[in-house]
């Protein structure tokens, strides 16, 4: 079954219908509105109410406006996140900083492990670093690898905008995390041969 | 001429250019930024926790409950309301039906009462005998030859003597019968008859008769 029509039973009150929806979408709405945010609290609240949305007014979503579903989902739990953004600028959680970076596919030894975690936490905190237009580009580009029309669509501008964020996004990292390329520790191995 | 120069000494700029063009359906093929994209995804985000959904499933349900038309928040029984009005409102639906129930059961017995001895029985016009009173004024002049006897008895009452008549018999006669007078009046010793009846004539039979002697006008 589609999701407009999973749409239109759960607006009537079809809570399986609604549960549906939910489970296809939830966890990419979740990783989105986390990546943005870096707050599982703050996620979970975005994901809670953009769903919530998605009930309160379904006719909000226009399948012409919104390629599908999910973009729309997507733009919805951006605004929302924005709006939190704005609201609570400049506000981190330590709790999130601290359990958030363990990373999942730890090396084999503690040594290993412990790289793997301080790798993860770099990245975290140079996309975290990013101003809120270019980490959204980052995170619907790199991580939910979605096409660049259909970023246009959800950030609500025209795809040489999305590319140029893009562009900006990439070299500001690249240089956050050099540290962390081969290729620099090539060159850093070598710079320490030569030496 | 301009174009090939430009794209001769950048020619990293054409290949972008196809890209922005759509040949890779909006995605961008960056070979050189796969290092960066390797690195990128060393951050893994965690899975939604499972407490969000039973939240997100009673906001649901409290979202649909209000947006639901009244017909069917009725049949769900999702109204809510007080418990003291609940409690007078199923009081007073229970008094309601109970009246209704007993009502037309009593209206029945009533009306099987009231009907049936009408339909059996035929009215039947009895003329009952009433008892009626009547007084008798009778006016005599005294006699003057009458016998001492009377005279004393004249004396003795007055010059106007009533006479009372009144029907005591409650019950009514039968057809031929008489009523038996008292021994006393039999007998002459009885109060009415040491009156001379002879002459008496009640009031509505008394006949005037005009007496004229000779021709003469009395006037």
């Amino acid at each position: 079954m589609t999701d407009e029509k999973l749409l239109q039973r759960a607006s009537r009150g079809d809570e399986s219908a609604f549960m549906l929806l939910y489970e296809r979408h939830r966890a990419s709405v979740f990783r989105f509105a986390y990546r943005l945010l870096g707050s599982t609290a703050l996620a979970e609240e975005v994901t809670h109410d953009c769903f919530l949305s998605l009930v309160k007014a379904p006719a909000r979503f226009d399948p012409r406006r919104a390629a599908s579903l999910r973009t729309y989902l997507f733009a919805a739990a951006r605004n929302l996140a924005f709006k939190h953004l704005r609201q609570h600028s400049g506000e981190t959680s330590l709790d999130d900083a601290l359990t958030d970076a363990s990373p999942t596919d730890f090396g084999e030894t503690p040594l290993g492990r412990l790289l793997e975690a301080e790798l993860a936490e770099a990245v975290r905190k140079a996309v975290a670093a990013l101003p809120a237009l270019q980490r959204e580009a980052v995170v619907l580009f790199e991580y939910e690898e979605l096409p660049l029309a259909e970023i246009a669509r959800i950030v609500e501008a025209d795809v040489g905008t999305v590319k140029s964020r893009l562009y900006r996004a990439r070299a500001s990292l690249r240089r956050s995390l050099a540290p962390y390329f081969k290729s620099h520790e090539r060159v850093a191995a070598v710079e320490r041969v030569y030496k | 001429m301009k174009e090939k120069k430009y794209l001769r000494l950048l020619p990293f700029r054409a290949q972008d250019d196809s890209r922005r063009a759509g040949d890779d359906g909006g995605r961008l093929e960056w070979h050189d930024d796969d290092e960066l994209s390797r690195l990128l995804h060393k951050w893994e985000a965690p899975d939604a926790p499972r407490a969000t959904d039973a939240r997100l499933l009673a906001s649901f349900r409290r979202e649909t409950a209000i947006a639901a038309p009244f017909r069917r928040r009725f049949w769900n029984a999702s109204v809510s309301v007080p418990l003291p009005v609940a409690a007078l409102a199923v009081l007073a639906l229970l008094c309601i039906t109970a009246t209704l129930l007993v009502r037309p059961f009593r209206l029945s017995r009533e009306t099987a009462g009231e009907v049936a001895p009408h339909a059996s029985e035929t009215t039947k016009v009895i003329e009952v005998p009433v008892i009626q009173e009547r007084i008798v004024y009778v006016e005599r002049g005294a006699r003057r030859k009458q016998s001492a006897r009377d005279e004393n008895f004249s004396e003795r009452r007055p010059s106007q003597q009533r006479v009372r008549q009144q029907a005591t018999s409650p019950q009514p006669l039968a057809r031929g019968e008489r009523r038996s007078a008292p021994d006393a009046e039999t007998h002459g010793t009885g109060y009415f008859t040491r009156v001379n009846m002879e002459e008496f004539h009640p009031a509505n039979q008394m006949q005037i008769r005009v007496i004229k002697r000779g021709n003469g006008d009395e006037k």
